[in-house]
């Protein structure tokens, strides 16, 4: 199947809504002006908003569930997720332990679920990285005003 | 707009609710500060705050003098404040640890004087919330505490303000206190002020240095309610002189008189440096009433006769020269022994080793001036009050959490012109606690997990091709 075109693929304006509903909890939930002090240093910003989520959509979309989807194992699906998807999500949550606090490392296992099926959906890491960028690109705007 | 200003409350509600509380069948008493999150590192005179238990992630920290650990504190001390129409009654106070004893005075802690080191000092390094947890026991009646405290900017930036929740649980675990629950803040006076014996406002901290008006942080910005107080805006009388809320790095020199001859107390501000001219302001009088402060350059004889003047201890005998306080010495400043004494004292004190050895001795402090960071600049007092009735009702009905957090300002990183451009950065980067973003790591500082990852990335096409996997 060709991959859907994303300016007419519902899925993607969905995730996209669900995105900035997101940010406008973080907004109302966190600190005001969490982000300023990231906001505020240039490479802080063009760190998370674009080299962690190019080289994280690499090694785990493009590597690490690409290799998992290529053996059959992987490719099995349950409602609608592949077993290499929420084996990379689980690893993806798992590596944000390392600078996270835990509750914010699990909760990007469902973002990265996202990630995982646009991944799959579109046959390449071009949307996940976009996808991940508009992510983080919520959480900075939630944390400049207030 | 902050979204919480959806959440308006009537202070005048909050304000009837405190004073005229009626007697509740199971209503609380705040016991003690709850140290599960707090670790006291009692040779350094900090208490750690932590936002788990398990001790990991801390946002700030307390400090306290000897007796005072862990630097804050519950009194049960029955005392008023205000004048008719708007006066509280309190049931106690939180306040730092004094032990003040008075025997004529129903609550010598919570009605201290200025100076006396009462408000607790909450120093933030970083822009998250700080969580104290304050344990509580039964009671019959609601009681309501005036909280005393300070909060100090020890981030990498600049803040415009500061928020005070109430809830339960600390951390990404943290539960905001309902309206019904029947644990709610209580304005007891402005929400900030920047030191009064700088801005103005106080009369028992003595004339002012910058300002006659006071420098408060409640501005049209502020909002208020029965489980949140907070302000963005910072008063004019800091912000045009200064800009935003400085941190401690960044608070400029200046020229102080030290009355006492002892480091170790509050001294008098007499200049400060504002990157190009030392500036100090002359004091105009109406009948004895300081009425305005007019800038002018310090002059060179001032400068001269100041530098020719530091703080030092003499023998009593004819008053020869023991030692001369060096403030920029060591790491707090020290006492630079004259040769003569060196065999009895060593060639270098401490302030804390001085008044050891001025105690019970002839040595006599001699006042003088000295050069130092204005520190009170990065500093705040906070006030407020806690009203506690029926725990039944909370999710813990042991203890309850006081939650304040720094608000960052949207020039955080704006540095003062007295800051040489030359001067490194402090490599202290304020990251939120509660994330930041959907990254493995976006601190700033060098983070060996991304370069890491690529080289398992790499590592992994390598094996790849080498094992004639490569499909591309």
């Amino acid at each position: 199947l060709a991959p859907p075109r994303p300016w007419t693929d519902a899925q993607l304006y969905a995730v996209l809504a669900v995105t900035a509903a997101t940010g406008l909890a973080l907004w109302w939930y966190l600190p005001a002006g969490h982000a300023r002090p990231i906001a505020s240093e240039p490479w802080q910003l063009f760190a998370l908003l674009l080299l962690y989520p190019v080289v994280e959509e690499w090694l785990f979309r493009g590597l690490l569930q690409g290799e998992l989807l290529s053996r059959r194992w992987g490719a099995v699906r349950h409602m609608g997720l592949s077993r290499a998807n929420v084996v990379t999500s689980a690893a993806f949550a798992l590596v944000h332990l390392v600078n996270q606090p835990w509750t914010w490392a699990l909760s990007v296992f469902v973002p990265s679920l996202a990630l995982g099926h646009f991944r799959e959906r579109y046959g390449g890491i071009r949307i996940p990285v976009l996808l991940h960028i508009a992510f983080n690109l919520a959480y900075v705007l939630s944390g400049l005003w207030g | 707009m902050h979204p919480l200003l959806f959440r308006p409350r009537s202070i005048a509600a909050s304000f009837a609710a405190a004073v005229f509380a009626g007697v509740s069948a199971d209503a609380a008493t705040v016991d003690d500060v709850n140290r599960d999150n707090l670790e006291i590192l009692q040779g350094e005179g900090v208490t750690l705050i932590f936002e788990d238990a398990g001790g990991q992630t801390s946002n700030g920290y307390l400090v306290f003098d000897e007796a005072g650990v862990p630097g804050v504190t519950v009194y049960q001390e029955e005392f008023s404040t205000g004048s008719l129409g708007a006066r509280l009654t309190f049931d106690g106070c939180i306040m730092a640890k004094t032990e003040l004893e008075d025997p004529e005075n129903p609550a010598p802690n919570c009605r201290a004087e200025h100076d006396s080191g009462k408000r607790f000092k909450l120093n933030a390094t970083q822009v998250a919330p700080l969580d104290l947890v304050f344990d509580v026991a039964d009671d019959d009646t609601d009681k309501l505490y005036r909280v005393f405290g300070k909060i100090s900017n020890k981030t990498a930036g600049r803040f415009s303000g500061f928020r005070v929740d109430l809830g339960f649980g600390i951390g990404d675990d943290f539960q905001p206190s309902l309206d019904t629950d029947q644990l709610a803040l209580v304005e007891a006076s402005v929400l900030g002020r920047f030191p009064g014996g700088l801005f103005g406002g106080s009369a028992s901290e003595g004339d002012p240095f910058f300002t006659v008006d006071a420098a408060v942080l409640w501005s049209d910005e502020a909002v208020s309610g029965e489980d949140l107080l907070a302000t963005y805006g910072m008063p004019t009388q800091y912000a045009d002189i200064f800009g935003d809320w400085l941190p401690n790095q960044w608070v400029p020199t200046g020229w102080f008189y030290d009355f006492d001859g002892n480091p170790a107390t509050d001294d008098e501000l007499l200049a400060w440096f504002d990157g190009t001219a030392w500036l100090t302001y002359d004091q105009e009088r109406m009948f004895d009433l300081l009425v305005a402060l007019k800038e002018r350059e310090v002059t060179d004889e001032e400068l001269a006769f100041w530098r020719s003047q530091p703080v030092t201890v003499t023998s009593d005998a004819e008053r020869p020269l023991v030692a001369t306080w060096d403030p920029d010495a060591g790491e707090e400043g020290l006492y630079i022994i004259e040769p003569e004494y060196v065999a009895e004292y060593g060639e270098f004190l401490t302030a804390s080793e001085m008044r050891a050895e001025v105690q019970g001795s002839s040595l006599v402090r001699v006042p003088g001036y000295v050069q130092g960071p204005i520190e009170d600049l990065a500093n705040a007092n906070t006030n407020f009050a806690i009203r506690v009735g029926r725990t039944a009702a909370w999710p813990h009905t042991s203890s309850f959490t006081l939650r304040i957090t720094p608000v960052a300002s949207e020039d955080f990183s704006e540095r003062p012109v007295w800051i040489p451009a030359e001067v490194p950065e402090v490599p202290e980067v304020p990251a939120s606690g509660s994330g930041g973003g959907c990254s493995v790591g976006a601190t700033g500082e060098f983070d060996p997990l991304l370069p890491g990852l690529v080289l398992i990335g790499l590592a992994y096409l390598g094996l790849r091709r080498r094992a004639g996997g490569w499909r591309r």
